[in-house]
């Protein structure tokens, strides 16, 4: 379980790397915010534990090297969603590539078991099915990474505006599906 | 989701949400199932690599540093014993612009800009 009161703040445990390169401060960093980080990739590659921990640990090494382009001008868990996004992004277009030049389709995302999800649970994530790209990242980062507006736009690199807009669709999409299955004329997903 | 920010005033909302009150129920689920670490730590502090070191402060600003006073230093001993700056400081303060002038309100500004750099990585 993480530890209750930490005595360093993430703030602090920055300084000692950038002070002396101390791995044992960003080996705190890390344990801090693997949960949170790896929860959340989990949900962006549909459940598929073994890639979303790929992803998160070459995450967190982009962040070692990189931890001097931190500017405390975000939090450090928003930094770390932010360099998570844009590995994502890049292992889809690495896939989308393979997938051109084998000329294959691509694998079916692994899911949760159905018997660990709840009705509701099951409701949203096949409302979910129908929102675009922006849309789904839009609603994944405020609600599922509990980010402002302003921090989902730092994260996803697109205009404060786009996150607002994308919020607001993505809500109608899923409202409209989810009083489909109410009156039972939804549809299989 | 960040309530702070995108219900800033929940109280004055006449009607609920249900699909951002759902949203929200799934979301605190989600974050508060805790994902074991399980080595996850270890496995990445192991494939850090070395860190690219920053050049020095000391090299970093030094270079420029040094290569200012040199060029300094050149100068006073190709005009004189520094008439170049003494010629350069008499034409500024007649508004004058001159080669000595023009090159010495040049040096000034690399130093300045030069000082800005370094107050700003500071």
């Amino acid at each position: 379980m993480p530890s209750p009161a930490p005595a360093f703040s993430d703030n602090d445990l920055i300084g000692r790397v950038l002070l002396s390169d101390d791995r044992n401060a960003f080996a705190e960093l890390v344990r801090r915010h693997q949960s949170a980080l790896r929860a959340s990739l989990r949900k962006m590659t549909h459940g598929n534990i073994e890639l979303s921990d790929d992803i998160a640990q070459e995450t967190f090494i982009l962040a070692w090297k990189n931890i001097r382009s931190f500017r405390y001008e975000a939090k450090f868990s928003t930094w770390l969603y932010r360099i998570a996004f844009n590995a994502w992004q890049s292992e889809i277009r690495k896939k989308h590539e393979l997938t051109m030049d084998d000329e294959q389709m691509p694998e079916p995302e692994p899911q949760a078991p159905e018997s660990e999800r709840t009705g509701v649970q099951r409701d949203l994530a096949r409302a979910m099915v129908d929102l675009n790209d922006g849309e789904r990242n839009a609603i994944l980062q405020c609600y599922y990474n509990d980010l402002s507006h302003e921090e989902a736009a730092f994260v996803l690199g697109i205009p404060l505006g786009t996150v607002k807009t994308n919020i607001l669709k993505a809500k109608e999409k899923m409202r409209a599906r989810l009083t489909a299955y109410q009156t039972g004329q939804g549809v299989a997903a | 989701m960040n309530t702070n920010t995108h219900n800033p005033s929940p109280h004055l909302s006449l009607h609920r949400d249900p699909v951002d009150e759902m949203l929200k129920a799934d979301a605190a689920e989600h974050r508060d199932a805790y994902i074991d670490d399980g080595g996850f730590t270890l496995r990445v502090i192991d494939a850090l690599p070395p860190r690219p070191q920053g050049v020095s402060l000391a090299v970093r600003y030094g270079i420029p540093f040094g290569l200012a006073a040199l060029a300094a230093i050149v100068v006073t001993f190709l005009t004189d014993g520094g008439s170049f700056f003494i010629d350069a400081a008499m034409d500024i303060s007649t508004s004058t612009l001159t080669a000595s002038s023009f090159g010495f309100l040049v040096m000034v500004g690399a130093m300045l800009v030069l000082a800005a750099t370094v107050a700003r990585d500071r």
